[in-house]
């Protein structure tokens, strides 16, 4: 195996962890109040997801390209920037799977792009990054972010309305766990889960780093 | 008088009825990182309230010219987040000259003041039911003394959690997320609501 090849896959096995055992949402405490009461079916999940992945992608790549050379002021600036273009392919893209699912989501998609990672994630760590490594770290935490609200979407929605992507499952529904109180507490199980899962494989605790080199 | 009325009315019923944590949940994670620092949660409040003042006041003329498109769903919070981003200009150079000492406090993170779903949050909704200025500019301010209300209110209640036997898998983000969940619920029913049958 190659130099190249070994590092392109240590990089993406650093970034694999996003997915669980360092879950953007349920670890580290990031963009919870969006999926806590913008997540509330499936649609909404599938919709904040493709939003999170097109922001954050692109914004860490662009971060690793060129944010050592920006000024502080115009760098957040250009992040930000970046970020709320990208709401217009997600847009798009959103449009393909379903006409509504963007709009039906209200003003949480849009929240996305002024989140923890485009505004300090990229400042922090993306930026003493290698493009490949900024580029692996985005799609995984868009990924982890997905894993979540797909599992919350789907599970508001079947208990909340007895259906699935609109689809009527069962008759039986308890309308009040679409409310937020009940997405932050079904949150609040699902990170439990995930602590009870490091528990079995005795994987050590995260410890949230607060930069890129407390990271490495 | 008409006005001053409008005025509180709206920043009570922002402060209260819809607090941006516990009802809108916007700004969980920076409410989370407020916490474990309760010296800087005046200090992110003002500048939380002062960016949506000053974004929403901006952004009140601008918004009657996005919010008849068909796309209006990216294209108003896209309008916002420019406005933001003037504001930031606005408020970097202003600290960096005015209020050195709140520069080098602030750091890194006057970014992270300026650009935050509460900040966002709280001009999209006055803008999304279309209030007109006075109950934007109450809304807002009102958004900001919630999120400063629930920062304190949240903080003191997991400080005292720490004191109790908490089970090793909910240490941690579980059971704060639990935690809030209840205060939200129980605002919930404080305010009067009903839940939904």
């Amino acid at each position: 195996m190659s130099e190249k090849t070994k590092k392109l896959s240590a990089e993406i096995k650093d970034s694999l962890g996003y997915l669980f055992f360092k879950n953007p949402v349920l670890v580290c405490g990031l963009v919870i109040g969006q999926l806590a009461a913008g997540c509330t079916n499936l649609q909404n999940g599938a919709a904040l997801s493709i939003t999170y992945l097109f922001i954050v992608v692109p914004v860490l790549v662009f971060a690793s390209v060129i944010g050592k050379r920006l000024p502080e002021i115009i760098k957040t600036v250009s992040y930000m920037l970046v970020s709320a273009a990208m709401l217009i392919p997600a847009y798009y893209i959103c449009g393909g799977f379903s006409a509504t699912i963007f709009d039906s989501a209200g003003i949480y998609p849009a929240l996305l792009a002024v989140s923890t990672v485009p505004v300090v994630y990229s400042n922090k760590f993306a930026e003493k990054q290698t493009v490949s490594k900024a580029f692996f770290n985005g799609v995984f935490l868009a990924l982890g972010f997905a894993l979540t609200a797909l599992i919350l979407g789907g599970a508001r929605e079947f208990f909340g309305s007895g259906s699935l992507w609109g689809y009527k499952l069962s008759e039986g529904s308890f309308p009040a766990v679409k409310l937020p109180f009940w997405g932050f507490i079904l949150l609040g199980f699902m990170a439990a889960g995930i602590n009870a899962v490091r528990d079995i494989f005795k994987k050590p605790e995260y410890i949230v780093p607060q930069n890129e080199e407390e990271r490495v | 008088m008409t006005y001053v009325a409008q005025f509180f009315s709206m920043m009570l019923t922002a402060l209260f009825i819809e607090n941006i944590i516990f009802t809108r949940a916007l700004g969980t994670s920076w409410m989370f990182y407020l916490i474990k620092r309760p010296k800087e949660i005046v200090r992110y409040t003002l500048m939380l309230m002062a960016v949506i003042t000053l974004s929403g006041a901006i952004g009140y003329p601008l918004r009657g010219y996005v919010y008849d498109s068909e796309y209006r769903h990216i294209l108003v919070p896209m309008m916002y987040i420019a406005v933001m981003t003037v504001v930031y200009i606005v408020v970097y150079i202003f600290v960096k000259k005015v209020l050195p000492n709140q520069f080098e406090h602030f750091g890194m993170n006057l970014g992270t003041a300026v650009f935050n779903c509460a900040a966002l949050g709280s001009v999209l909704v006055p803008a999304g039911e279309r209030l007109d200025l006075i109950s934007t500019l109450g809304y807002g301010i009102g958004m900001s003394l919630g999120f400063g209300l629930a920062v304190v209110i949240v903080g003191y209640g997991l400080s005292r959690l720490e004191y109790c036997r908490v089970p090793k898998i909910f240490k941690g983000v579980p059971i704060a997320l639990i935690y809030l969940g209840l205060l939200s619920l129980a605002f919930y029913g404080l305010i009067g609501h009903q839940l939904p049958t």
